[in-house]
């Protein structure tokens, strides 16, 4: 029997900030926990990682559409960042606005004539896109240092006040995860914030039933050409957090690969969700780390950096989730959690006045506790003659 | 059931008379724009260059666009059947350009045959993928399917690479490949392997259009590609003419793929490129029509070889740029592509 929690009480809204406490004190502790300067540089991969896969996740798992277009997305973001702090001195953080309006042009500018027409003609055009995008970093060298690469000498400073010890081995690592994910946390808040908005709401009802949704009055491309557009502008902002983290950009980051294994990260975390996001970046982060390091050490691929076993590994894997858990990470736990909390939804107030024989039932713990209805009654029969 | 079937197909006869004849007008309008367009840039460029550097650029680019259009026709032929476009085609037919180099390494035999062994090994593995992999899936699950497709396009190249390893290999061609043979016309060169391609592609395409119009499984395969519901009621076995259709795709495919690597090389990725090319060839043509897959290929080719050939600034490595510019223009101004059937829903 699960846990029932009436929603917007006070049982609720302790529970909410307990777990934001929870996750709070887990992101400050984490990176003192872990001793290594490469465990937590892999942390911070993650973070970054997360906010690409959470534009990913607005764009195909709300609004139905198929991007493989998030690789040239975090190569712009990247190259911005690593161009504006090398050439031109910016700081690093005021380089991620710059992001997210190149990323948001760009996004509009593919999606207009893609989006406008119903089908799979995003996902050609993004195929596209992601194929010439280090074709067009090889052409314009002088901007992009080409085939070598573009580097930022100076990694990012903490300013004198930040609480941490920037003169240990760690030091700057820490610091460097905290920016990180301080951004990230920002990016999921924005993210929340317009996936309950008027769009984000036009977006679900344009994944569930198209058609019904533009009798609706649902402007059905003026919301995916949006969708496609933010999702962009994340993808860019990641881009510039993976900048912060290891300051250079070459053309061999960015290649339609990396758009698929996000796409495999999508949908193993759970693309039903925003916090899909989370798995969805450490099973990323995994397969493209530690898989790989232990395929690059067996016998046989010395020399190779493991690519082959990497690949074949996410392409069961990806079979297996589309197979077993359509859901994914994130959309098992949530089913796992409904065993053990439900959230219910409160009972509308003055729903006395619209049930009939209202003065005859008398209803459990209507006035009582308030907190814990344990029965919700349900106001279903309004205004509507049942019994003559 | 065959009567019932075309008649099906066809429809209402009188009222479609009127659409017929509108559409048929539209499309050629669509086809003298891109001719005219395409005639224009070849007056000014042989007014910069001379006949003979223009008249060599148009052969690379039909030969060229010809290959295009084999690779754009294995997607048509998938889309028709399912509505899904297949993004493992490329590593399908690169999968099958191995498989032919292989079996030419283990027994010394004519390359043509090898590519018609690698064909079929690759056509029954495309039935025998649909028949695992897609069908499980509700057809209109589309996100399934192309998830499915994609991990395959990971799980292919990921295999390649595994067994055949990343070194790019040279891949004989079938017909004579010397500096000699070719024929002069104008000053400029036309190989025996570009003939020898173009009539391949030709005869293939011609095959193809007989397997459609003449058989039985070509018939139910024009009846789903029309309508699926329909086409349940009048008894035909979705699955097996979806199979059927994934089958065909993957030989086309690996025949497009053996045809273009003489001229290349064969490396795990060297197909991807081409997939581009592929998609901006059957945007072209209207990703519905096997015709416009050819012409739209043939279109890309000279584009690309005569755009990246004539403007400064655009070199060879900037032909993904053209073929991408042609999505987006078509998507822009003709959604349908010159010879798409299907009215395109604008949103």
């Amino acid at each position: 029997m699960p846990l029932r929690i009436e929603r917007g009480s006070r049982r609720h809204r302790l529970l909410r900030l307990a777990l934001a406490g929870g996750a709070a004190v887990l992101l400050l502790g984490l990176p003192h926990l872990l001793g290594t300067v490469s465990q937590v540089d892999t942390l911070s991969q993650i973070a970054a990682y997360s906010v690409a896969i959470l534009g990913l996740i607005i764009l195909m798992g709300y609004c139905g559409q198929i991007s493989l277009a998030h690789s040239a997305f975090i190569g712009l973001g990247g190259y911005t960042t690593v161009i504006l702090v090398a050439d031109h001195d910016w700081p690093y953080l005021a380089t991620i606005p710059v992001s997210i309006v190149i990323c948001l042009a760009v996004g509009a500018l593919i999606g207009i004539p893609a989006l406008r027409i119903r089908g799979l003609y995003l996902a050609a055009v993004t195929l596209a896109v992601a194929a010439l995008f280090p074709a067009l970093v090889i052409r314009f060298e002088e901007l992009t240092g080409g085939t070598s690469g573009k580097f930022a000498r100076e990694a990012m400073q903490a300013p004198e006040w930040f609480f941490v010890n920037p003169y240990t081995r760690v030091g700057p690592s820490i610091v460097r995860f905290y920016v990180i994910a301080a951004v990230a946390v920002l990016v999921f808040l924005v993210a929340r914030s317009i996936l309950r908005s008027r769009i984000g709401r036009s977006m679900v009802a344009l994944r569930e039933a198209p058609l019904s949704a533009a009798a609706s009055g649902v402007q059905v491309a003026r919301v995916k050409i949006f969708a496609f557009a933010i999702s962009g502008a994340f993808g860019g902002v990641a881009g510039s957090l993976l900048a912060i983290q290891l300051p250079q950009a070459s053309d061999t980051r960015y290649t339609l690969d990396l758009s698929i294994f996000l796409l495999v990260a999508l949908v193993a975390g759970g693309s039903g969700t925003m916090l899909g996001a989370i798995p969805g970046a450490i099973i990323f982060v995994t397969l493209r780390t530690f898989v790989s390091d232990w395929a690059a050490a067996l016998p046989g691929f010395q020399g190779s950096d493991g690519g082959q076993i990497v690949g074949i590994i996410s392409c069961l894997l990806l079979l297996a989730i589309v197979f077993l858990m359509p859901t994914g990470v994130a959309g098992g736990l949530q089913k796992a959690g409904r065993r053990l909390v439900q959230f219910t939804d409160p009972v509308p107030a003055g729903w006395r006045r619209f049930q009939l024989s209202a003065s005859s039932q008398p209803t459990p713990s209507a006035d009582a506790g308030g907190s814990q209805t344990a029965s919700s009654p349900q106001p279903e029969n309004s205004g509507a003659p049942t019994k003559g | 059931m065959g009567t019932v079937l075309s008649q099906a197909v066809s429809g209402g006869q009188a009222d479609l008379d009127v659409v017929a004849a509108r559409r048929r007008r539209a499309r050629l309008r669509a086809v003298l724009v891109v001719i005219v367009l395409l005639a224009a840039f070849s007056v000014w460029a042989v007014i910069d260059g001379g006949a003979q550097l223009y008249l060599q650029r148009f052969f690379d680019g039909i030969t060229n666009g010809l290959l295009y259009g084999l690779a754009a026709l294995s997607l048509v032929i998938v889309f028709k059947a399912t509505g899904i476009i297949n993004f493992a085609q490329g590593p399908m037919a690169m999968l099958g350009c191995y498989l032919a180099l292989t079996v030419l390494e283990m027994w010394p035999m004519p390359v043509l045959l090898a590519i018609v062994i690698a064909m079929v090994v690759s056509g029954l593995g495309g039935a025998v993928l649909e028949r695992v992999l897609i069908r499980p899936f509700d057809p209109d699950n589309h996100m399934a399917i192309i998830i499915v497709t994609l991990a395959l396009f990971l799980g292919f190249n990921a295999l390649a690479a595994l067994v055949w390893g990343f070194r790019p290999l040279s891949f004989p061609s079938p017909f004579p490949q010397g500096t000699a043979d070719a024929i002069e016309i104008a000053g400029a060169r036309l190989s025996y392997q570009a003939i020898g391609t173009a009539l391949l592609v030709v005869g293939a395409v011609v095959v193809l259009e007989l397997v459609l119009n003449r058989t039985r499984l070509g018939l139910s395969f024009r009846c789903v590609a029309n309508d699926v519901a329909n086409s349940r009621l009048l008894g035909i076995d979705i699955g097996r003419t979806v199979q059927f259709s994934w089958a065909l795709a993957a030989a086309v495919g690996t025949l497009g793929a053996c045809l273009i690597a003489p001229s290349t090389y064969v490396d795990p990725g060297f197909m991807n490129k081409i997939l581009v090319y592929a998609f901006a060839a059957a945007t072209l043509g209207g990703l519905d029509s096997i015709r416009g897959a050819l012409a739209g290929g043939l279109l890309t080719g000279l584009s690309v070889s005569l755009v990246t050939g004539y403007l400064p600034g655009v070199g060879s490595e900037l032909g993904l740029v053209v073929g991408f510019a042609m999505i987006i223009a078509v998507l822009q101004f003709k959604p349908a592509g010159l010879f798409g059937n299907r009215a395109m829903e604008r949103v």
